[in-house]
């Protein structure tokens, strides 16, 4: 006489009892949806800034290059084997040997009307130089370091200079970004975890009595269960939604206003791509499953 | 459906059951019997016999401290957890406390005993006119059962217990809270559904209910099941 149900009907019945459940519980439902939204929010948006910032840095690493000071004109003959060994070190695009002659040339072409005053100079007033243009994109600033040192250990070099103190400054900044997303991160994945398994309690406890019943009818771990683990992933999936889309509006918002001030000339800000989003959704909807799985693993005996 | 015949096969069968509740309350001692598929028998006994804790026994909400307790040929020990689950759904059990949802409504309170066995939703409806109509209590579908009479809601109890035509159906007082009347409509549901296949036992004092009508009755006195036959 009871065979399997058919899935239709299981589905009916599972789907109409997790309505239920939710059109009770809302208020408590929508607190825990409203959590999970906000520690989204604040996640996502250390992580929207840590790529910005890393975005603007590969922009301004590829108009960097490294100059190269020298107490003496390189002899012509010895160029082509300095520039052997610049290339051996990584993918530069262009090796120039200035001399004192056309850097004063050059000073004086930017100087334009006002050359004047270089009259009174001596023509070797400036030192000569190599200019070192690394392939755009091609060198993180941690290889343009090392590639400074080992230009300081060329003979007659008298200083490498490529922008340090300020690449160091915006390295340390963006250090600090990345342990700032990675702790909102593991704040966000504890908050969502115990946001679910409280609100799961809460629910639990509320029904109580109806779940009592339902084991003396002989309900079974799917029936009981499934609209619990449905609660988990709702709160995961659209509160992670909702998260992310108040950090569009607050994006859309922010750069309308600064490009009003005309701050973003040196870069266009970008939103956090598709896939990544993708990613946020289906990482807080998992969590907050396994969380609400844990927690009725753990106080429903049925 | 089932015509009970001497060959049709037992449903529940008691071998020496005990149950000592602590320190030392024999609630039943050495309870041997056997109800046949499609059968309605009644349990008699004065208050304090044991008749509840045999309907508990069978209904495997508690376990016998000796003996054995088979239904449908097989022990509740033996059982997982999932098949635990599936009988339960196909023995209806009228709790002496009805144990309804008191907030929700008449049909909401049934058709839980439905759902959680995957009935398809429009059985689902037609089985609860169907039953309200026999306990009288149509037209009260959308009260919710805090707002009943104890007679109404032990109807609501006896309709959830019979629901899904289970194969056992196990009822405490069935008729405690009913006239003389009302009871009268009870003992016809059970019959009906005893001839459909059902085995039906009830635990009443109430001698009306099966006197007159030729029905097996098991007397307990103490725990200790004393005559099992028909009375009149
Ligand atoms: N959970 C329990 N703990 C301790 N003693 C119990 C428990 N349940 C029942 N008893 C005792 O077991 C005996 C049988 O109780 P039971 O409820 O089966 O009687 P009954 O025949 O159903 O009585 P009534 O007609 O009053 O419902 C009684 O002495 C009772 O006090
Ligand atoms: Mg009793």
């Amino acid at each position: 006489m009871k065979g399997k149900p058919r899935l239709t009907t299981f589905l009916v019945a599972i789907l109409q009892q997790t309505g239920r459940n939710l059109a009770r519980s809302w208020p408590t439902q929508s607190m825990s949806l409203l959590t999970v939204a906000l520690s989204v929010l604040i996640f996502a948006f250390f992580l929207l800034i840590h790529l910005n910032m890393l975005a603007a840095g590969a922009k301004l690493g590829d108009e960097l290059r490294l100059t190269i000071y020298l107490d003496e004109d390189i002899n012509p003959a010895m160029q082509p084997r300095i520039r052997e060994q610049i290339h051996q070190f990584g993918d530069i695009a262009e090796v120039r040997f200035i001399s004192r002659e056309q850097a004063m040339a050059r000073f004086a072409r930017r100087l334009g009307d006002e050359q004047d005053i270089l009259r009174d100079l001596a023509p070797d007033f400036l030192p000569p130089s190599i200019e070192v243009v690394p392939r755009p994109g091609l060198l993180g600033l941690n290889q343009l370091s090392q590639l400074a040192d080992f230009l300081s250990t060329l003979p007659h070099v008298s200083r490498v200079q490529y922008g340090q103190e300020w690449l160091q400054h915006f390295n340390s900044f963006n250090r600090l970004l990345r342990i700032v997303v990675l702790v909102s991160a593991a704040l966000l994945t504890l908050n969502m975890i115990f946001t679910v398994s409280r609100t799961i309690q809460l629910t639990l406890a509320a029904r109580r009595e109806e779940l009592e019943i339902l084991r003396l009818l002989g309900a079974d771990r799917a029936f009981v269960g499934t609209p619990f683990l449905a609660e988990g992933l709702l709160q995961g999936g659209l509160g992670s939604m909702l998260g992310l889309g108040s950090l569009y509006l607050i994006f859309q918002w922010t750069t309308n206003q600064l490009a009003g001030a005309g701050i973003l000339g040196l870069f266009t800000p970008v939103f956090l791509p598709t896939w990544l989003l993708g990613l946020i959704i289906g990482a807080s909807a998992l969590l907050c499953l396994f969380s609400s799985l844990a927690a009725i693993n753990k106080s429903l005996q049925v | 459906m089932v015509k009970q015949t001497q060959t049709t096969p037992p449903m529940v069968e008691c071998f020496k059951v005990g149950k000592v509740y602590p320190p030392d309350v024999v609630a039943l001692r050495d309870v041997s019997l056997s109800v046949r598929q499609g059968e309605l028998v009644f349990i008699t006994g004065s208050s304090g016999a044991g008749k509840s804790t045999l309907i508990r026994l069978i209904g495997r909400q508690e376990k016998p401290d000796t003996g054995m307790v088979l239904v449908n040929g097989r022990e509740g020990a033996r059982l997982n957890q999932a098949q635990q689950q599936r009988l339960r759904r196909d023995i209806g059990v009228v709790y002496q406390d009805f144990r309804l949802l008191p907030r929700l409504s008449v049909s909401r309170n049934i058709a839980m005993a439905m759902e959680v066995d995957y009935r398809p939703w429009r059985e689902t409806s037609r089985r609860i006119s169907e039953l309200l109509e026999k306990m009288e209590l149509t037209g009260k579908e959308r009260r919710p059962v805090e707002t009943l009479s104890r007679g109404e809601q032990q109807r609501v109890a006896i309709a959830r217990a019979a629901a899904n035509a289970p194969s056992l159906l196990l009822a405490d007082e069935p008729t405690g809270n009913l006239d003389e009347q009302t009871g009268l409509l009870i003992l016809n549901l059970f019959r009906e559904l005893a001839a459909a296949g059902t085995t039906v036992i009830t635990a009443t004092h109430d001698s009306k209910l099966y006197r007159d009508h030729g029905h097996r009755v098991l007397h307990l006195q103490q725990g200790i099941l004393q005559t099992d036959g028909e009375q009149r």
